[in-house]
């Protein structure tokens, strides 16, 4: 017996050890303080503002960092560090006055050389490597910034563009901090950064010194990463999260009556994305029959419930002055007989194969990829679905092109033009390889264009270029469906992807 | 020797019949009857949506309900049913040709060679199956064929080991030494007089991969790096269904329960079988 | 003693066998590592500078040379993926160190489930002469075996947590916060590992222990008038324990290693998860690390198992 008693304890001594040093503090309450929990469905990809590209980091950021400008809940820029600017007549040169008063969470005051420092950085000036594309000092973004007093910067830019200004959004973070090996993240937002933990989730705490007063309402915010999109329902009903930005359709239907479910247009294009230079695709003729064989209501209906906006070309509907409604063109039912008619007419009577690749970790692009290979059977299509992980994705669809079709989303960043901008012939983000002179003529027209105007005229003429050709098959912009506690009052829908935590506040 | 005697049923079987043999066919013969079924026929198509059936809850129509598109999960149990069975099958038949082959060898002539693929074997041994086929299925992609080949190079040292041993034990023996004075061919006393009289050692452990199998398959599926969709596989079937426990637990029972009623089945019978040989 | 010195010489030899085969398998896997990190936005001068910093323009053998030597110097790397800081990606140390305890407690509580539930329950089968108790503990033991870890996750999620909401599903607490409500938490998870462990424990202990009783030293034993009470736990159970031992072994390291899935199902940011986002990231130092430090886990779990075997059984040594 003295010796069985000798195996226990050695067996339990062995995981001790292997425990070693993982005691546990118990955590202090935090009653009297105001907190929320936000779930959120994917790790950060970056601490640094500037060179986080992830959507679901920006979405985060946008609570800790501020640009010169800000966008708003309209859809329009407001000024945020900056309290005014003026753009020369040529579009080339931007003053920027300083707003008196923003500290950095640090506690310093927000100078003109943190501004400059903060836009050479992202501009490539200080060591040559961009890191905001369109800011880029080799592509006729941002050529010199100077500083005219300590409440003045001037930008000099290196060719004239209306829709520049939205790129002023970019952080202003201390100077040098980009460099300095240990610094946490900086900004001037309403919340200051508290801490990260991988696969865990991020904590943000109020800034008492935010420039607009009274802003922000909660003490913390923790942005905590949900196991999975399909337990994140799960959560909501335990309590463990108060908000949930990213529900599907059915999920939302459940919490009704328990949760505030809130809807809005998001701000991405979700379509069937066809590589124009695959052999079988580079027929307009199949490429018009994959858009006939679609059924994109009833994509709509099956994964989100109905509250897409189906397109059918690359503008949101949201930004109405350039949006052209194109959705006669090839109809949102299916028109099976028409896509055969012109599959057989291309020389395809007996139908073709189709290989979709998806992006595994998109819930919604998988989702979508299952009800689209099934409407594309009845046409003779017959689609293979081929989930890739998101890194073998940029690899093989995004950056090599080497693929047949895949179901996507693109972002818009609030500026128009960037829709259509990468569906120039020779855009490094023309990754469906698209390719039509016209095309690329007349996207140059709305660029350099200054009278907006004119330049909506150009956009439409795109827009109709795009879908006539069947670029792609365009299915709809997705909608954002929030579920908020009931506790809760204030969330604010953006046209662009951030969750502001600011205006969120308890019910008293 | 009461004792004795009471020991030995409790052991074997219950009034002189072998129950786990009888259970034990019974249930595989159904899992693979409608497995067998399901590759011809299904009584829905395992694709076909319908908005109008989302979640319908287990009835005459659908046996075992609807799924978030609505389609017949009963029919997709069939196939994926199917698939698992399939998968794990081609795994035991990869590992264990390969486990004869490489264990005959090595067991047999021992030396050098011997020496190295038995330090191979421990290192794969002593490494987690699991954690194996998801760095193999990492390298070659996910994917069915990437699946059953990463699973059946994980699975084969352990088939190497037993017919290694079995042929170690049997190469000193009487019959074998008789046939090699008699000059018969190495390769014919090989696999003509030794294997098959390793088959009932053999056969169980098959059976115990073929079971591993089909849990490493649901596992990877589950994880989503194994069968992928739109094919259904009960692995991923459970992983969908996870999301909507709440609004529709049969959607995660059916694939959960069919899984398990394979692996008891297929246990059952391996324990049956080592029972008949046993009483011989 | 030359037999464990043997064993250890072959402990090395694997761990570096796979080091080297888990260094070279990640530089050809499928999918670019900067172009990952760069996503959409990636210029052709970023992903150069970036190719540069993480050191991709050296040879394989170079790296792994480099890589190696780190390691053995206790410096892990830093991984790709996470951040630390602004400018700081986190120090592979940290991230594992961070993640450890979660799998280790699971472990640690799914071990004691075990044990305090399987060995009273093999004891009590072994000993009992009802064939009714006999054929459902059969039944119920090869059922259970036959469950999925994550098959019977899902089961207990439902069941405790949302028929009887004894638990919120998803409501992970970490150890640094509230380390009871962490435990709390980690009960079920450890649940979901245990039970078919326990069956498996349990069915294994009532066999060795009938195989005991059938041997010549109990006849002996009872024949010299020793209690039944002595004859089970002084000499059977004492005997039919040390497979048990070995056994328990061997699913301390599978736990260890394999609950990825069990941490999948409940969201806890174990290694097991850490692992499958390191490798679908493509953040190679975590991944290198991970499947060592796994490795190692297991051959030295092995490793104390057979020694503590050879301890309590002295007649092994001999063979």
């Amino acid at each position: 017996m003295k010796k069985q008693i000798h195996v226990y304890f050695m067996v339990a001594l062995l995981i001790m050890t292997a425990l070693g040093g993982c005691a546990g503090s118990t955590g202090e309450s935090s009653e009297d303080k105001s907190s929320v929990v936000v779930g959120i469905q994917q790790d950060i990809d970056s601490l640094d503002p500037h060179k986080a590209t992830a959507a679901g980091t920006k979405e985060i950021l946008f609570n800790i960092f501020e640009g010169l400008v800000k966008p708003d809940p309209e859809g329009n820029l407001m000024n945020a560090v900056a309290d005014g600017y003026s753009i020369s007549e040529d579009g080339l040169v931007y003053t920027f006055t300083l707003r008196d008063g923003v500290k950095f969470h640090n506690g310093n005051d927000v100078t003109a050389e943190d501004v400059k420092y903060s836009l050479e950085r992202v501009a490539g000036i200080l060591d040559g490597t961009a890191l905001i594309s369109t800011l880029s000092a080799e592509r006729g973004g941002i050529k010199s910034v100077d500083i005219l007093d300590n409440k003045t910067v001037q930008v000099t830019v290196g060719s004239a563009n209306l829709e520049l200004i939205y790129s002023f959004t970019a952080a202003i973070i201390p100077a040098g901090s980009g460099e300095d090996a240990e610094s946490a993240p900086i900004g001037t937002g309403p919340f200051s950064f508290v801490s990260y933990t991988p696969q865990e989730g991020i904590v943000v705490a109020k800034n008492p010194d935010y420039w607009q007063k009274g802003l922000p309402y909660l003490d913390e915010v923790n942005f905590k990463i949900v196991n999975s999109p399909d337990t994140a329902l799960l959560d909501l009903q335990g309590g463990s999260i108060d908000i949930y930005p990213y529900m599907t359709d059915s999920q939302a239907t459940e919490l009704e009556g328990s949760f505030q479910v809130l809807a809005a247009p998001s701000n991405v294009v979700q379509a069937l994305f066809l590589n124009n230079a695959d052999e079988t695709l580079s027929d307009v003729r199949v490429r018009q029959a994959i858009n006939y064989a679609l059924d994109k209501d009833s994509v709509n209906e099956y994964v989100f419930g109905g509250d897409g906006a189906i397109i059918s070309s690359a503008m949101l509907p949201t930004l109405q002055d350039f949006y052209e409604d194109l959705n006669d063109v090839y109809g949102t039912g299916a028109n099976v007989e028409k896509a055969k008619e012109l599959l057989a007419e291309a020389g395809y009577s007996d139908g073709i194969d189709l290989e979709i690749k998806v992006p595994s970790n998109y819930e919604v692009h998988m989702q979508t990829a299952e009800v689209v290979a099934e409407q594309l059977k009845s046409a003779g299509i017959n689609a293979t679905i081929v989930p890739v992980e998101w890194g073998t994705w940029l690899e093989d669809v995004y950056n090599g092109r080497k693929y047949q079709a895949t179901i996507s989303g693109i972002t818009c960043d609030q500026t128009p033009g960037y829709l259509l901008n990468r569906f120039q012939t020779e855009s490094s983000k023309n990754f469906i390889n698209y390719a039509n002179s016209a095309y690329d003529e007349t996207y140059l027209k709305a660029a350099a264009s200054l009278d907006l105007a004119e330049k909506a005229v150009y956009y439409k003429e795109l827009q109709t270029m795009l879908a006539q050709d069947a670029g792609t098959a365009f299915l709809s912009v997705p909608p954002i469906t929030v579920a908020v506690s009931p506790k809760l009052t204030g969330y604010t829908f953006y046209p662009v992807y951030v969750q502001d935590m600011s205006v969120v506040r308890y019910t008293d | 020797m009461v004792r004795q005697k009471e020991i030995d049923t409790r052991k074997g079987k219950l009034h002189g019949r072998n129950l786990y043999l009888m259970v034990g066919l019974f249930m595989t013969g159904m899992a693979l009857l409608v497995a067998i079924v399901g590759v011809f026929w299904t009584p829905y198509s395992t694709t076909a949506m319908s908005a109008t059936e989302r979640f319908a809850p287990p009835s005459l129509r659908h046996l075992f309900g609807t799924d978030n598109f609505g389609r017949d999960i009963f029919s997709r149990v069939m196939k994926g049913a199917g698939t698992t069975i399939l998968i794990s099958g081609l795994v035991v038949l990869m590992s264990g040709t390969l486990g004869i082959v490489i264990g005959a060898l090595t067991g047999y002539f021992g030396g050098l060679l011997d020496e190295i693929v038995m330090r191979f074997t421990d290192a794969v041994n002593g490494f987690p199956s699991i954690l194996l086929a998801l760095v193999m299925i990492s390298l070659l992609g996910s994917g069915r064929h990437n699946l059953i080949l990463s699973l059946g190079i994980v699975f084969t040292p352990s088939f190497v080991r037993i017919v290694r041993s079995e042929f170690i034990r049997l190469r000193d023996a009487d019959y074998i030494d008789r046939a090699r004075l008699m000059g018969v061919g190495r390769m014919r006393i090989l696999f003509v007089h030794i294997l098959p009289n390793i088959f009932s050692t053999f056969w169980v452990s098959v059976m115990i991969g073929f079971n591993n199998g089909i849990l490493a398959e649901s596992g990877m599926s589950y994880l989503g790096i194994g069968v992928l969709p739109p094919d259904a596989s009960l692995g991923n079937m459970l992983s969908d269904a996870q999301g909507y426990l709440m609004k529709a637990p049969w959607y995660a029972l059916a694939p959960g329960l069919s899984i398990v009623w394979i692996v008891l089945g297929f246990s059952l019978l391996s324990e049956g079988i080592r029972q008949m040989e046993g009483k011989n | 003693m030359r037999y464990l010195g043997k064993k250890l010489i072959t402990l090395i030899i694997t761990l570096f066998m796979v080091s080297v085969a888990a260094f070279l398998a990640f530089q050809v896997i499928p999918g670019d590592v900067v172009r990952s990190i760069l996503g959409t936005e990636a210029t052709p001068e970023r992903e150069a500078q970036l190719r540069e910093e993480l050191g991709f323009n050296d040879p394989p053998m170079v790296r792994y040379i480099n890589w190696i030597t780190n390691v053995l110097k206790g410096d892990l790397g830093r991984s790709y993926r996470y951040s630390k800081s602004m400018n700081e990606m986190m120090p592979v140390t940290e991230l594992i160190g961070d993640k450890l305890p979660v799998t280790l407690w699971l472990a640690l509580l799914a071990v004691l489930m075990i044990v305090v539930v399987a060995i009273p329950l093999g004891v009590l089968w072994a000993r009992s002469r009802s064939h009714i108790l006999d054929a459902v503990m059969n039944v119920l033991t090869q059922t259970t075996m036959a469950v999925p870890s994550f098959f019977l996750g899902i089961l207990v999620t439902y069941l405790f947590g949302m028929v009887l909401r004894w638990f919120t599903p998803g409501g992970y607490v970490s150890y640094q916060k509230d380390f009871w409500g962490f435990l709390a938490y980690l009960v079920f998870p450890a649940m979901s590992v245990a039970i078919p462990k326990i069956a498996m424990t349990a069915r294994f202990l009532r066999n060795s222990m009938l195989t005991e009783l059938g041997a010549d030293y109990v006849r002996t034993a009872r024949s010299k008038g020793c209690t039944e009470q002595r004859v089970m736990y002084g000499h059977v159970l004492r005997n039919a324990l040390m497979p048990v031992v070995t056994f328990l072994g061997m699913i301390i390291a599978e736990i260890v290693a394999g609950s990825i899935v069990v941490e999948q199902v409940f969201g806890l940011p174990g290694v097991g998860r850490l692992l499958i986002s390191s490798i679908s990231t493509r953040d190679l130092p975590v991944v290198e690390i991970l499947v060592l430090y796994i490795t190692a886990v297991v051959i030295i779990v092995y490793f104390l198992v057979d020694i503590l075997y050879r301890m309590i059984d002295p007649r092994i040594s001999h063979k």
